[in-house]
């Protein structure tokens, strides 16, 4: 048996580390290349309005809090021409009449609206001639994949970019995205931004203020773990050519071809992770050359959940999500006409994503029997257990440290801080989302599809 | 006086400073006065022509000799040049062998042979073909007339591109105006009506009702150039097309045809749905700013339906 658990922990570290590392060290050379760019290419020059006007979608469900304030920095956007329509997806609570009262918004007829993808019923249109290039539109509940969807039929520019409405986009966001688009006009089709924790930080007129690290721990875990998914992970992936998901929090896509996949699943969750996987697809089967693409300059404020249970919620969620779309794309799994998608990004989901939480699982079940029976841990699985730690600590700090120089300026007593926790997050943090993920697989397998409870702060509140 | 040069102050330190590029400043113009001459009484041509002969006699890949090679126009080369650049990928490398390759080959069907070299890496390098065929004793006229009636879809779509630069009269591109590929579709169609004198309605029907969002949007901005009632109907149409980039085309076509455009675009604004109307007022706006301060104040509407009725 010893022999059986020394096999499987060597595959699973080799495997997951020396992967993560590939992506960690792509990450570096991507941001060397897109450092120069960016010296080259201002920002002023994107100013100009002949690059194409956006169509900022916000699904909003039981969003009053928040919403209000998510529009106004939505409206102060650094970016030439954009149009905000915000999809009250059948909010019980009164999201809606926060809109109209704080934009003197009223209903409109006769609007044409393109029915290039099904969704549910329209019941109105709100709009203030004042606020030209904001509209609200009230449709029955069907989920975040529908109310997307509605938000494309209604939007008339050429790229959709979508973002959650508990979420803050930074001004430049859109400036960014287009910058990176502009290298490569004629192949991207999708592009992600980089979600950025706010919990902590102070928000004044729809802008973050003061960017501090969040006091509760949770918060500060989640924080450590996006910034070592994006920083660590996403570019990499980028350079590798088959990023597997553009966070559904901010993604910028073109209409044209997000219409020709059929637009969102209305099946939840998972939609953010479906529909890049369906871009992938619908490119590669139509010889259509194409980049979908990370840019770690566009950032995007969120709240992440700050009690364990919403993050158990939040994390069964991802989890159903994840082994949907794996059961959905493995048709793509293995064939070298998927190219990257088929034959890296697929594997690395089955093994990383879905069979890794089940191996550690297994292996911590095996050298919990040795003990039981009187046999001693084997040295080299505390040997293993140490490298990986290393390996991941490493790895963490490299992300913090490219985080640093290139994207996003810490203080010293954060990045202390950081530092520290990097070290106890493996003990604990790790653990507790692995079981949280394999809970939400067992949840899709007896067909339990909540989307839980998410309570929200107003952005007034969220100071430190 | 001994003090001084053991520990020399800045005034010696400025002094040597002079010395040494006074030195510097007669070697090279010595140098360059024993170039002179020795150019004057050594045939330069003859010299270079054998270096490469000497070259050629052994496998050569320095760039200067390449570039030299090239740069006489040396004929034997041709072919070991052209067997150097095959194994080369796609950088300047490839570049500098298919200009050097280029100008030693002579004649059409040697040209072509580079080509199809070239081509094998894909259209990013189409550009460097039609660049080097310019330097050929065939007109660049002749060359897309030969490719359009080739078989190989790889010279066809490069004919098509060489339409670009030297266009041939429209019923050339007929057979491409149907073509299922989108790229060779808006390249032909985007040849035909730089070329056409007026465009056929069937055609502009033809041309405003393709699959494509991308031949359409190319068709709108054509049209622009001829001011008629039925293109302007056309354009109308264009203005409440799904897609962004036909709509703001179409607009500003209608903005550059000032006797029967810029009414319809008024008239959009007062009657026609939300897209048209975007489309419309960007285009106006660019016409006048005075038209964007207008709709602000709400003044805009009355103004234009009297004009659109008017």
């Amino acid at each position: 048996m010893d022999r059986w658990i020394a096999a499987t922990s060597t595959l699973w570290f080799v495997t997951a580390d020396g992967f993560l590392g590939v992506l960690v060290f792509a990450s570096y050379f991507s941001t060397w290349r897109r450092w120069i760019v960016t010296r080259l290419l201002p920002l002023s020059v994107f100013r100009s309005s002949i690059f194409p006007p956006i169509s900022i979608i916000v699904p909003a469900y039981n969003e009053e809090l928040t919403i209000v304030e998510s529009v106004r920095a939505l409206m102060r956007l650094d970016y030439p021409r954009y149009e905000v329509v915000v999809v009250n997806d059948g909010s019980p609570d009164d999201t809606l009449g926060a809109l109209c009262q704080a934009f003197s918004l009223k209903p409109i007829y006769r609007l044409a609206i393109k029915l290039d993808i099904p969704t549910e019923e329209i019941k109105s249109v709100y709009h203030n001639p004042d606020f030209s290039n904001f509209y609200v539109i009230d449709k029955i509940n069907g989920g975040k994949g529908g109310a997307l969807n509605a938000g494309i039929n209604f939007s008339q520019y050429p790229w959709v970019c979508t973002i959650d409405a508990d979420s803050l986009l930074d001004r430049r966001a859109l400036l960014h995205l287009m910058r990176t688009y502009a290298q490569q006009p004629q192949k991207i089709v999708a592009l992600g931004g980089m979600i950025r924790v706010a919990n902590g930080c102070t928000v004044e007129q729809g802008r973050v203020a003061k960017d501090r690290l969040p006091r509760n721990m949770l918060a500060t875990m989640q924080m450590l773990e996006y910034i070592k998914t994006f920083i660590g992970g996403r570019i990499g992936w980028t350079v590798l050519g088959g990023l597997p998901i553009v966070s559904g929090a901010f993604g910028l896509f073109r209409r044209d071809l997000v219409v020709a996949i059929g637009g969102y699943s209305r099946q939840r969750p998972g939609e953010d992770m479906e529909i890049v996987m369906r871009l992938h697809e619908y490119c590669l089967s139509h010889s259509i050359p194409y980049a979908i693409v990370f840019c770690p300059d566009a950032v995007c404020w969120t709240q992440v959940p700050e009690t364990r249970k919403i993050l158990a919620h939040q994390r069964r969620r991802w989890g159903r999500g994840n082994l949907r779309n794996i059961q959905l794309f493995l048709h793509m799994f293995g064939r070298p006409r998927y190219r990257v998608v088929g034959l890296v990004t697929l594997p690395y989901l089955v093994t990383m994503e879905f069979l890794s939480p089940y191996l550690i699982l297994l292996t911590t079940l095996l050298t919990l029997i040795l003990v039981l029976h009187g046999h001693t841990v084997p040295p080299f699985l505390w040997f293993i257990a140490l490298i990986g730690w290393v390996i991941d600590f490493t790895l963490g700090i490299l992300s913090i440290i490219l985080d640093d120089i290139a994207y996003h300026h810490y203080r010293w007593s954060d990045m202390l801080k950081l530092f520290l926790n990097l070290v106890h997050m493996p003990l604990w943090y790790y653990p507790m989302v692995t079981y949280w993920r394999i809970a939400g697989h067992i949840q899709l397998l007896r067909k339990i599809n909540p989307w839980g409870d998410m309570t929200r702060k107003s952005w007034g509140s969220s100071k430190p | 006086m001994l003090d001084t040069l053991i520990t020399p102050s800045d005034d010696w330190q400025v002094l040597a400073g002079l010395v040494s590029i006074i030195v510097s400043t007669l070697i090279c113009w010595a140098l360059a006065r024993g170039m002179r001459s020795y150019a004057r009484h050594v045939p330069l041509r003859s010299f270079t022509v054998r270096r490469a002969k000497r070259a050629l006699s052994r496998r050569f890949t320095s760039p200067t000799m390449v570039r030299l090679v090239g740069s006489l126009r040396y004929r034997p080369a041709a072919r070991i040049l052209l067997a150097q650049m095959r194994p080369q990928p796609f950088g300047p490398r490839l570049f500098l062998y298919a200009w050097a390759v280029a100008r030693c080959a002579i004649t059409p069907e040697e040209l072509e042979i580079v080509a199809l070299e070239i081509m094998k890496h894909g259209v990013p390098c189409y550009g460097l073909v039609i660049n080097i065929m310019q330097s050929s004793s065939l007109s660049m006229e002749a060359w897309c007339q030969k490719w359009l009636g080739e078989s190989d879809p790889r010279f066809q779509y490069l004919a098509l591109l060489m339409g670009t630069i030297a266009p041939l009269p429209a019923p050339n591109y007929t057979e491409f105006l149907s073509h299922p590929n989108i790229n060779y579709r808006v390249l032909a169609w985007r040849n035909t009506l730089v070329t056409s004198l007026s465009p056929h309605p069937n055609l502009v029907n033809r041309l405003m009702g393709d699959p494509s969002w991308q031949v359409r949007a190319i068709g709108a901005r054509l049209l622009g150039q001829w001011d008629t009632e039925a293109i302007s109907l056309h354009l109308r149409k264009g203005l409440q097309d799904s897609h962004w980039w036909v709509r703001h085309n179409s607009a500003e076509s209608l903005a550059r045809m000032p006797f029967w455009g810029q009414p319809i675009l008024f008239q959009s604004i007062a009657h026609d749905d939300r897209f048209a109307k975007d489309a419309a007022h960007d285009a106006l706006r660019q016409i006048d700013e005075r038209y964007s301060d207008l709709f602000l104040d709400g003044q805009m509407v009355p103004r234009i339906r009297k004009h659109a009725h008017g």
